[in-house]
């Protein structure tokens, strides 16, 4: 089950006329993962894309346009429409239809948005203008006169006395002026504007009063403001009545071209084409007889190989087989953290997916470290509405490790440490903070107690870094097995044995050694009968393990040593972690429920406290989530997927064609 | 008076903590610039970029750990 599904190749040979057809049936097999063509055989090179698709790529353009200037987003809630619909639709030319419908609305109103910017721009310029006593003709037209218009920084009056024939009209703020001297002046002039910080601005062409002309410019502007609420109107009713369409004959489209680029991924020659595919062994004999149905054998289909998951099998075909896609078979439940594989890396044909694995042991670390009853409570909620209403993968993955973990949180929190919001059933450690008896003020009865184990994340700490540490060492242990069941798979039983379970046996040695030699130190017990035992059996493990290593890795396998201890020793986190949220609820509940609700009393000090205990929880649960989920996570990860995993693999990709809104309908070729 | 045994013990755990903590923050503040160099360029590294950034968080368990050995169990 752990192993990818076994893949078989498939070589699809036909004469070249065949071939729409033949992918055509090949994107209705929905199996058959396509392998590029790549090789450089006499006779044979890459495919040229099929006839119809240009056409298609051009309308495609052309939707996207318009889904784009419809800003069309989500469509995905509508009931989805026949292909063959859409495609009578296509071929009748709706989309050219459409598209000049659409594009003559957004030109017109491109022209008027144009246009009113213009009118503002110009009301701008007048209307300094307006300011002075001149009609707009008097401002041009001279030949013996050189007029100068703009905006001064001050008044200019005295600094234009030394040129004598002039005549300035300024406004009443005196920070605009319209000059007028004669032709020879004009340099005299410029140096006296100049230095009162003269701008020259443009005076837009026309007659009569500019007062009038800013009058006559809004009053256009209005009337083409109410021509473009008219276009945008339009615009809207052409987007309601054709979104749909728009949308669904961009998949159709999309499909179609990806279809008519098949070619450019396979062999052919003048005459004939070949395909080479990969499908998944328990549907072989069933594809192939549905390719020669649907192709009436007008296309011969072979069978190349099954491929075995041995990896020197890969060395005997040409270099563009090598590499199997995987088609990872992880049932429903493994399914769920298939993402999570993913972030790391696509598992290879050869090897196991880890995905189950992390399927069982994420969500159950999460739960020792999450530990609690109540917050445990919160996170099958909130796990069960994601997996529910979220669509993303990343979203999902979070939302199944919630859940998950969620439920390994409530046993653990019940049965191990008998605990919720950070308060024990029943307390049997310190009076610090009240347990819930005291909460509710009333006796559980003796089944409560009897059930939990009653260990406190906080005084039991001997135990909790006990209790990760074997939990690691298993956790490693099973790592190793998968690594064993890898190696066999992939090389036979001697590489598994040399490098597999030589280094189980340093990990079980090595944890028996460290157990008695710490057993021996602490507790001054002296070394016989039991103890002695497994000290002597626990190096002799070691060393085998080591030798065998040591014929494989050289002296590198002694340097991995220290490596086997950290490993086991970074489970210890489960215990810290544990630690550090009962903690941190410790402190939130003797703030609430003593210092505030005790310590101020009354009905204030019960609302106030409620507050902060639920703002505290909150903390402590979203805290929770990010720490539990990624250390729990990274031990997956960095410890026990190193044991195993090597990853690199390309992901099973069949042909078909991906609807969402169209409909396929199976008797349409 | 409290013995001046139990004030060392919580001295080194304190070192054993704060040491470790400086030590993970180091390694993350550079492999974390790196992971969102690389997200940068490339959105679906977020994944390992996470991982890899609470990689260095080890050595401050570590520390947690002989802490929490001094004060409960010495």
């Amino acid at each position: 089950m752990l192993l990818p599904e076994s893949m078989s190749r498939i070589v699809i040979a036909g004469s070249r006329n065949r071939l729409p057809e033949t992918i055509e049936a090949v994107y209705r097999l929905e199996r058959a993962h396509l392998i590029d063509y790549s090789a450089d055989d006499e006779g044979f090179s890459i495919g040229a894309p099929l006839p119809n698709g240009s056409k298609a790529s051009e309308r495609l353009l052309k939707i996207r346009a318009m889904l784009n200037e419809l800003s069309i987003k989500d469509v995905s809630n509508r009931s989805p429409i026949s292909a063959k619909e859409v495609r009578h639709l296509i071929e009748s030319g709706s989309v050219e239809q459409l598209d000049e419908e659409l594009f003559a609305v957004l030109d017109h109103r491109n022209k008027i948005v144009q246009e009113i910017a213009d009118l503002e721009s110009t009301a701008k310029d007048l209307e300094p203008l307006a300011q002075l006593p001149l009609t707009l003709d008097m401002y041009r037209g001279y030949e013996s006169l050189r007029p100068f218009v703009g905006r001064v920084r001050h008044d200019p009056a005295e600094l234009l006395r030394e040129i004598e024939e002039k005549e300035f009209f300024l406004s009443d703020d005196g920070k605009f002026i319209a000059l007028f001297v004669r032709k020879s002046d004009e340099d005299a002039a410029q140096r006296a504007l100049s230095k009162a910080g003269f701008v020259e601005t443009p005076v837009p062409e026309g007659e009569g009063s500019p007062q009038d002309m800013i009058v006559s410019r809004a009053s256009k502007a209005e009337a083409l403001k109410a021509e473009l609420a008219d276009a945008d109107t339009k615009l809207e009713v052409l987007k309601e009545r054709h979104m749909s369409f728009v949308a669904s004959t961009e998949e159709e489209l999309a499909i179609e071209v990806e279809k008519a680029e098949t070619p450019l991924r396979i062999a052919t020659s003048e005459y004939s084409f070949l395909m080479d595919a990969w499908v998944p062994t328990v549907d072989l004999e069933m594809s192939v007889a549905m390719l020669e149905q649907a192709l009436q054998g007008h296309v011969s289909i072979d069978v190349a190989e099954t491929r075995s998951r041995k990896l020197h099998d890969e060395e005997h075909v040409e270099k563009r087989f090598h590499k199997v896609p995987s088609k990872s078979s992880n049932g429903r439940y493994g399914k769920q953290f298939e993402y999570l594989t993913s972030l790391m890396s696509t598992p290879r044909y050869q090897e196991s997916d880890p995905s189950f694995l992390i399927g069982i042991f994420l969500p159950m670390f999460f739960g020792i470290m999450l530990g609690d009853l109540g917050y445990a409570i919160v996170f099958i909620a909130a796990g069960y509405y994601g997996m529910k209403n979220w669509g993303s993968e990343e979203a999902k993955a979070v939302s199944s490790l919630m859940f998950f973990g969620g439920i390994w949180g409530a046993i653990f929190g019940v049965f191990m440490y008998g605990e919720m919001f950070g308060m024990h059933f029943i307390d049997h450690h310190h009076a610090m903070i009240p347990d819930w008896q005291a909460m509710l003020g009333m006796t559980f009865p003796a089944w409560v107690d009897n059930m939990t184990m009653g260990i406190s994340k906080l005084d039991d700490v001997t135990l909790m870094l006990k209790l990760s540490v074997y939990i690691g060492i298993f956790h490693l242990f099973i790592g190793y097995i998968v690594g064993v069941f890898n190696m066999n798979t992939q090389h036979g039983f001697k590489h598994a044995l040399v490098e597999k379970i030589s280094w189980i046996m340093v990990l079980i040695g090595l944890s028996g050694l460290a157990w008695a030699v710490t057993t021996i130190m602490f507790s001054g017990v002296s070394p016989e009968g039991m103890l002695l035992y497994v000290l002597v059996v626990g190096a002799v493990l070691m060393l085998a393990g080591l030798a065998m290593v040591y014929t494989v890795e050289g002296i590198n396998a002694i340097l991995e040593i220290p490596g086997v201890v950290g490993n086991i020793l970074s489970y210890t986190r489960l215990a810290a972690i544990a630690m550090s949220k009962a903690g941190m609820a410790l402190a939130f509940n003797y703030i609430s429920i003593i210092m505030i609700a005790g310590g101020l009393g009354g009905v204030l000090g019960l609302v106030f406290g409620f507050l902060i205990f639920l703002v505290g929880h909150l903390l402590v649960w979203v805290l929770a989530l990010i720490s539990c989920g990624l250390h729990g996570l990274r031990l997956q990860y960095v410890e026990f997927m190193t044991k195993f995993f090597v990853g690199g693999g390309d992901p099973y990709q069949p042909l078909r064609a991906k609807r969402q809104l169209t409909r396929a309908i199976e008797t349409e070729v | 008076m409290v013995d001046i045994g139990v004030g060392l013990i919580a001295i080194a755990a304190g070192l054993a903590v704060g040491l470790t903590g400086l030590a993970s923050a180091i390694a993350e503040k550079d492999i974390g610039a790196a992971a969102v160099g690389a997200m940068t360029e490339d959105v679906s590294l977020f994944g390992k970029g996470l991982i890899l950034t609470v990689l260095p968080e080890t050595i401050v368990i570590f520390g947690l750990v002989i802490a929490i050995l001094l004060i409960f169990v010495m």
